[in-house]
């Protein structure tokens, strides 16, 4: 009943989607005001019925409804009621689902706003928007239906169909096979959907874009509308990056946090073009250049989400022959295909209207800035782009598969971004039109030299990489300039206007969020450089296995290896310690801890347990680590298990660690400085400024 | 002042872009020198073992490093590492025979040779055709700049040009 709801009410989503791109394509093509609306007022709709098809999908997973095969795979009678909800996108056709009900929210909100300015825009931004959305329900229904349910035939196989198939008879299985225990970490549960929201936020940038080519819109103002959805999916974009950084820090156990795989890869290479995107738009706001090329980014962000879609949907990219067996395979490069060719094709077409309204002046100016920018950002995203798929083709055309693991990335990024974090702050400081060297260099100096400090300080200390010096100095340049620049601007209002240092920060700040929140981001990027430069070439392991009371040193560090516990239902091996381990986490799972305590001088002891989660389904297990954490670094500490008493420990320690997250979120906060509405902004609806438009700078 | 000021620019710039490729180059060079091996060990240690696993995937643990997979395969190949180890075998002895057998999936960095040389090329090719772009772009650029110049140069011209500049730039926003 719950479950024909559902499904009943994801059909009249894809057919209110394909009125609405249909009627947005009349009406755009006739002028038709009316149809225009009709399709907007449709593409709402699709909202609240895909809101109420993952409602049904969660009732089926709460009552235990094992009638339906997505239930029974991710659901089983010990699943907790919180597990059970996020069981909504813990399966492939479940998590496909709610990735369209994320996008409908995006498309939900950018139609519900009235639309007084660029209605020339809106048949064409619903007829894209919608589009994407129609076709993606539409693959739902007919490749990834999470309403599919089980029947068994005469011979007692069990199959699941949506509808019932001739000779069979409906099955309810007793027990499900349960969430996947991977899927079972807060980590794991919050960042696939940060993540998806950032990149279904694409499709908005994408459709505004394309609305303007197809209705030959001249004005910049679509640029101004589309800036905060922009941003929004930027903001989810990156701060699924981060929890999933998180994530794999805190469970994985592998003493990192990114490690290059080509899922996290896929997710990043659309970060990367969006972000490039956010840097070059603001030329064609202000003065009205790189208008193809901004297009191209925005194309291109759009096709990296689907693919990244693609990619970690389906599992491609850890083997091409799992593309044949996936029913989405095809469909899905087919649209990236479409999108991307469609696309560049209308931008051929349009290519008069992308002319730049005015010349770059000098190399030495903001604009040239943006340029080496968009520059750095492209070589990146194709070196990252070069080794995610490499393996792909080399596999599918010499059929030799290869591993393109961190160290070589590490070789090719770091230069590149070395190369951004400087350009990151000398770019803030060149003048629109052209800078004089002379002034460039009056407000280079004194950070410069700051830098050179930093670097001779840290040689003498002890630190004789080169690179990390180069890198540190990199980074203190940049910060000395960024903070400068806060300093500038404050002490610029505190002159003018007579406000105390503080008034002078928050105004400054709040009159110019986008500014100021963008050197915030810049600052976050920094901070986590440190983090990154830090943990990346100055981690220390090491691994023993210690009897009962044996010791271990690491660092300053010594540790006392206590016990092992082993928990493990499945062998009736369950201690009365082990009913602490079993609340939240089912009854399908091993557990192997390791108890120990660690001594530093001159403070007190920690004890702490890191563990070994075993999946009694055979499909792998995590490794939590007990983290014992101060400012400068993290110790890391893994149990890896327990042989004839002898307990392995493996002990890492990240320095400078903490910087990462402390730079994540100061990232975050930026972010939200920066597309937080002004009070004016709120006030009244888009409209555009005459100087954007013509690109004439006072 | 302005001289003093050019010529301490000029330095910088090739400071940094000296130090820029310095970085390159002993990037990539650190990879060309292997950890010091001593000659037969008699007593191998985890850490020994791991880290040349470090530099290592098994085929059944997708995307993790040999040194970090937990599946029973992985925990054979460092076992066989350890053995190989104690045999007195080197880590460049080890790693061909594991590729011999398993092909060059099973290392973290590919070497840059057959198939995989690609995978170091593409990147560098990509690099000088975007500076061919860029430098296309700016010459153009530069071109039609000089055919139609700016009508109004940006009149920055008083005592402290920041706070010139901080309010035109307020102004715009």
């Amino acid at each position: 009943m719950i479950v024909d709801l559902g499904l009943s009410a994801l059909v009249i989503a894809a057919l209110a989607a394909s009125y609405a791109f249909v009627m947005a394509i009349i009406g755009g093509t006739q002028k038709r005001p009316a149809y225009v609306e009709s399709a907007r007022r449709a593409a709402i709709v699709v909202f609240p019925l895909l809101s109420l098809a993952c409602l049904a999908i969660i009732a089926s997973n709460l009552l235990g409804d094992y009638s339906l095969e997505y239930t029974y795979r991710v659901s089983n009678n010990t699943t907790p009621t919180f597990l059970r909800i996020t069981a909504l996108w813990g399966g492939q056709n479940g998590s496909i689902l709610f990735w369209n009900w994320l996008m409908s929210i995006y498309i939900f909100f950018v139609f519900l706003r009235p639309w007084k300015s660029n209605r020339d825009l809106l048949p064409w931004v619903i007829a894209v928007a919608i589009g994407t959305q129609a076709f993606f329900i539409l693959l739902t229904i007919f490749f990834a239906n999470p309403f599919a349910r089980l029947f068994a035939d005469m011979t007692g196989n069990v199959s699941a169909a949506i509808f019932q198939p001739a000779g069979s008879l409906p099955f309810t299985a007793t027990d499900g096979q349960g969430l996947n225990p991977l899927l079972r970490h807060p980590g794991m549960i919050i960042h696939p959907p940060m993540l998806y929201l950032g990149f279904v936020g694409l499709v908005i940038p994408f459709a505004y874009a394309m609305a303007a080519l197809i209705a030959k819109n001249k004005t910049n103002s679509w640029i101004i509308a589309m800036r905060r959805p922009t941003l929004v999916a930027w903001l989810f974009l990156s701060l699924g990056l981060l929890l999933g950084a998180r994530w794999a820090y805190d469970v994985l156990g592998w003493g990192g946090y990114w490690g290059w795989d080509p899922v996290e890869n896929s997710a990043l290479l659309p970060w990367l073009t969006t972000t490039a995107f956010l840097h070059s738009v603001i030329i064609q706001e202000k003065r009205g250049m790189f208008k193809i090329w901004n297009m191209i980014l925005i194309v291109l962000s759009f096709c990296l989400m689907i693919l990244g879609t693609f990619v970690t949907r389906t599992g491609v990219i850890s083997s091409v022959h799992s593309f044949a067996r996936s029913s989405l395979g095809v469909p899905f490069l087919g649209f990236t295909a479409f999108a991307l060719v469609g696309s560049f094709a209308l931008i051929a077409v349009r290519s008069d209207l992308l002319k730049s309204e005015n010349k770059l002046e000098s190399f030495l100016s903001r604009e040239a800035m943006f340029l080496l920018n968009n520059f750095l950002f492209m070589t990146l995203t194709f070196t990252v782009f070069v080794g995610t798929y490499y393996s792909m083709f080399s596999e599918l055309i010499v059929n030799e598969k290869l591993t393109v693991g961190p160290p070589v990335y590490n070789q090719l990024v770091g230069p590149q971004v070395a190369a951004l974090v400087l350009l990151m702050g000398i770019g803030p400081l060149a003048a629109w039109h052209k800078s004089s060297t002379e002034a460039l260099g009056k407000m280079i100096w004194k950070p410069a030299i700051f830098a050179v400090v930093v670097m001779v300080l840290l040689f003498v200390t002890g630190v004789n990489l080169v690179f990390v010096l180069i890198g540190f100095g990199l980074v203190a340049f940049s910060l000395a300039i960024t903070l400068t620049e806060y300093w500038r601007g404050m002490r610029a209002r505190h002159k003018l206007s007579g406000e105390n240092y503080f008034r002078a920060f928050t105004h400054l700040i709040a009159r110019n969020r986008r500014r100021y929140g963008g050197y915030m981001i810049h600052l976050g990027v920094l901070v986590m450089g440190i983090g990154v430069i830090g943990s990346l070439n100055y981690q220390v392991e090491t691994q023993r296995s210690l009897a009962p009371g044996g010791q271990m040193q690491i660092g300053p560090y010594t540790i006392t290896y206590e016990r092992a516990l082993t928990c493990d239902p499945s062998a009736g091996r369950m201690s009365a310690d082990c009913a602490a381990w079993y609340t939240e986490r089912g009854q399908d799972i091993a557990i192997v801890a390791g108890y120990m305590t660690i001594e530093k001088a001159g403070q007190a002891p920690v004890r702490v347990a890191p563990y070994r989660e075993i999946f009694l389904n055979g499909t792998g297990e995590l490794t939590p680590p007990g983290v014992v954490s101060t400012v400068g670094e993290d110790l890391y500490l893994l149990f890896l298990g327990e042989q004839s008493g002898f307990g392995t420990i493996k002990a890492y320690i990240n320095p400078l660690i903490q910087f990462l997250w402390l730079g994540g979120i100061i990232l975050v906060i930026g972010t939200l400085v920066a597309m937080w509405p002004t009070a004016t902004e709120r006030r009244r609806t888009v409209s555009v400024p005459e100087h954007a438009a013509t690109g004439a700078v006072k | 002042m302005s001289r003093t000021l050019k010529i301490a620019l000029f330095v910088f710039w090739v400071v940094a872009v000296t130090l820029l490729i310095a970085l390159t180059s002993v990037a990539l060079a650190q990879d060309g020198t292997p950890p010091p091996t001593s000659d037969v060990k008699k007593v191998v240690t985890a850490d020994d073992v791991n880290r040349i696993a470090k530099q290592m995937y098994c085929p059944v643990c997708e995307n993790e490093p040999l040194d970090a997979c937990r599946t029973a395969a992985c925990q054979q190949w460092r076992a066989q590492i350890g053995q190989m180890l104690s045999e007195g075998q080197t880590e460049q002895q080890i790693k061909d025979y594991f590729v011999a057998r398993y092909g060059p999936r099973v290392l973290a960095q590919p070497p840059a040779q057959g198939t995989s040389l690609l995978l170091y090329v593409l990147p560098i090719i990509g690099l000088i055709v975007g500076v061919i772009i860029l430098v296309w772009l700016l010459r153009r650029f530069r071109a039609r700049g000089a055919a139609a110049p700016a009508a109004a140069p940006a009149a920055t011209t008083s005592g402290d040009e920041y706070v010139d500049r901080v309010e035109q730039d307020l102004k715009n926003l």
